[in-house]
């Protein structure tokens, strides 16, 4: 514990010179304003600077990277307030009370209440982020391929569940996908080149960046492009810093967000749309206003984004402990520190157990650069929220095309983007979710060697994957969780409750 | 896509989830198991793609079933369906979308400097959506003239910063 502050100060001061404070404040300001605009996601935002920072120090890049992500997360809800757009995916629990705030002439206030928010929220993950890392990584030590592979399993079905409460079978369809679209190229064990017709530019598989710049940027910008112009809501903005008593009367509130948003950022691929749901949810159950919630109930408004920026230090746990991004911006984050030499997973805290500190440094100077920042420049920045849509979009679409291609400098990975957008906004279409795909192209080598080296190590059996314990727990919990969808199950456990409650109120 | 129209969308996709399914298991099963390089058979390359196929056949059927009970089965495309798709705004303006940015990726991209490829994107994207339909060309010169300033600063500046401050050497 005092080693990991003792680590965790010395990491911080470390940051403590004028270039890294710089960097810290351009890269969360570009957050901010990449958030702020529709069309412009996180995850776009992140794979685009990992474009840029890939010839820098690994440090450098991932400070910038973190501010970019926790920057953008925050960021959509400046156009989430102002135009009932949400900026990004999540900030739309965002926009169910801030609007209606904006349109009472209390944008201001609206916009100072999310960002004291988001910073504490983002406190709250970064403390969850700085105790659990370590102790998550200390369990995962004890797992063998056989628990790696349900760990790959849980991730596509547990993302496919909460990204597609409505249709968990289109979630998990993606998930899988994701899991084939890793199959493609050299495998990793014997490098036999799987499904790629005799291409040479497929033998080296689909790229991550290429795919994810294309299923989120490129298929954003024809969802954009399609719907006609939006408009900015005429408000006065007066004051922006909220009062004290304003934050202290939502402590509750707040700290059961931070926590929930933490939580949900933890689990592999769900991400701060999820969270930031969630914690309006709970919100909404708790509070005497609950029914209000929906015109404009500031409670609402802070549950909302201390739940999504929350969730940018969770997500970083699983990438940390165990190379599993536990949402879509923090894929590209990992995928960034592969580039970049850095290896996380299980053995990060033997290897290099200051990193995980570093990153817990970093989230607390990007979130302190978020606060300030968001507090100071309101007005100049509500400017960018009128640039025309179809001066932004070819702009993005030229950076998408830069993204996918300068990694590897491969026209086939411009092609890649193209395809994938293409799947993508086709998948939005038809209520797909894409995040399951994407944690599926990552989670896919985990599961194709970890699967195959356990059939291995067993001779063929396939009951050590159901006897280990921690196995059989992991597989419990994926049947549970895809059981808690199927109908049949419902009902037949909501039956079992009823009779047990009724059994119990005869006796 | 409306909501009505759902299973129907859901019914051709089971279809194609199954049969992709079982391409996946041909194709798997016909990876070599590497045993004349002593390699473990369990370690076979087909092993997982093999098993991922198995699921996309059965997440395909139970779709499939479903959809079948939504009756998406009933597919029925008239010409005034199609005319009308073609003729809404939205669909009109995902084309155009699609069609300028995949002309510029995949065609432009490499047959032509960078700078020029880029330019002409901006200016036609930025020209063709802010186009005033029934206006005279000669009375839109302020949309012309916008968008070539646009395509100019905005193409120079990437390509200065990748070019020279990130050394990406660009395509073209």
């Amino acid at each position: 514990m005092f080693e990991g502050l003792r680590m965790f100060a010395q990491e911080l001061m470390g940051f403590m010179n004028f270039a890294t404070i710089f960097s810290v404040l351009w890269a969360t300001q570009l957050g901010i304003i990449v958030g702020m605009l529709p069309g412009l996601t996180a995850t776009m935002g992140v794979a685009l600077m990992t474009t840029l920072t890939f010839k820098m120090d690994a440090g450098n890049a991932v400070l910038i990277l973190v501010c970019m992500y926790v920057g953008a997360i925050y960021g959509g809800s400046r156009s989430a307030i102002l135009l009932n757009i949400p900026g990004t995916p999540a900030n739309a629990a965002t926009a169910v009370d801030g609007y209606p705030l904006s349109k009472q002439g209390r944008a201001g206030e609206a916009i100072g209440i999310a960002t004291t928010g988001s910073y504490i929220g983002s406190v709250i993950g970064m403390f969850f982020l700085a105790f659990f890392t370590p102790l998550i990584g200390n369990v995962a030590l004890k797992f063998l391929s056989f628990e790696f592979m349900w760990l790959a399993i849980f991730g596509v079905v547990i993302c496919g569940n909460l990204t597609a409460p409505k249709d968990p079978l289109k979630g998990w369809i993606a998930g899988f996908l994701g899991l084939f679209v890793a199959m493609i190229g050299m495998e990793g064990i014997h490098a036999y080149v799987r499904f790629s017709f005799g291409t040479v530019s497929l033998s080296g598989g689909i790229g991550l960046i290429p795919a994810m710049v294309g299923a989120f940027g490129f298929a954003e910008l024809m969802t954009v492009m399609k719907h006609p112009e939006y408009e900015v809501v005429k408000t006065k903005i007066d004051r922006v810093i909220p009062k004290f008593r304003e934050i202290k009367r939502y402590w509750k509130t707040i700290i059961r967000s931070g926590v929930v948003g933490t939580f949900i950022g933890a689990i592999p691929g769900v991400g701060e749309d999820i969270a930031a749901w969630v914690s309006y949810d709970m919100a909404k159950r708790s509070s005497k206003d609950g029914d209000k919630f929906g015109t404009g109930v500031v409670e609402g408004l802070i549950a909302a984004e201390a739940g999504n920026n929350a969730c940018v230090a969770g997500a970083m746990i699983p990438v940390l402990s165990l190379a599993i991004p536990g949402s879509a911006p923090a894929a590209v984050l990992l995928a960034a520190m592969f580039i970049h030499g850095i290896r996380p997973g299980p053995l990060i805290m033997i290897e290099s157990p200051s990193f995980v500190y570093s990153v817990v440094a970093m989230v607390m100077l990007a979130s302190t650069a978020m606060l300030v920042l968001g507090l100071a420049m309101v007005k100049p920045l509500t400017k960018v929220l009128m640039v025309p849509r179809q001066k932004l979009m070819p702009i993005v679409f030229v950076l998408c095309v830069v993204g996918a291609y300068a990694i590897t400098g491969r026209i086939f990975d411009v092609g890649v983007m193209v395809v994938f957008g293409v799947i993508g906004y086709y998948m939005r279409e038809m209520e797909y979710p894409v995040a399951p795909l994407v944690l599926g192209i990552i989670l896919g080598d985990i599961l194709d060697k970890n699967l195959r080296r356990a059939l291995i190590i067993s001779d063929g059996s396939l009951l050590p994957f159901f006897t280990r314990p921690i196995s059989a727990v992991l597989f419990i919990i994926t049947m549970l969780t895809i059981l808690s969808k199927v109908g049949w199950f419902r009902r037949g456990v909501a039956s079992l409750r009823n009779s047990v409650v009724s059994a119990f109120k005869k006796g | 896509m409306k909501e009505s129209n759902m299973p129907k969308a859901d019914f051709l996709m089971s279809i194609m989830l199954f049969f992709f399914g079982i391409f996946v298991m041909i194709l798997s099963s016909q990876m070599p198991d590497l045993a004349d390089q002593n390699a473990n058979p369990y370690s076979a390359p087909g092993v997982v793609p093999f098993i991922l196929g198995i699921i996309f056949s059965f997440l395909g059927i139970v779709m499939l079933i479903r959809s079948i009970l939504r009756k998406g089965y009933r597919i029925k495309i008239t010409g005034v369906q199609i005319i009308a798709w073609v003729k809404d705004l939205s669909t009109q303006r995902f084309l155009v979308t699609l069609l300028m940015s995949v002309g510029y990726a995949l065609i432009l991209l490499g047959r032509m400097h960078y700078l020029l490829a880029t330019g002409l994107y901006m200016f036609f994207f930025v020209f063709i959506f802010e186009f005033k339909k029934g206006e005279k060309l000669l009375n839109q010169k302020k949309t012309i003239f916008s968008a070539l300033i646009l395509s100019i600063i905005t193409s120079g500046s990437i390509y200065w910063v990748f070019r020279y401050l990130f050394l990406v050497n660009l395509p073209g």
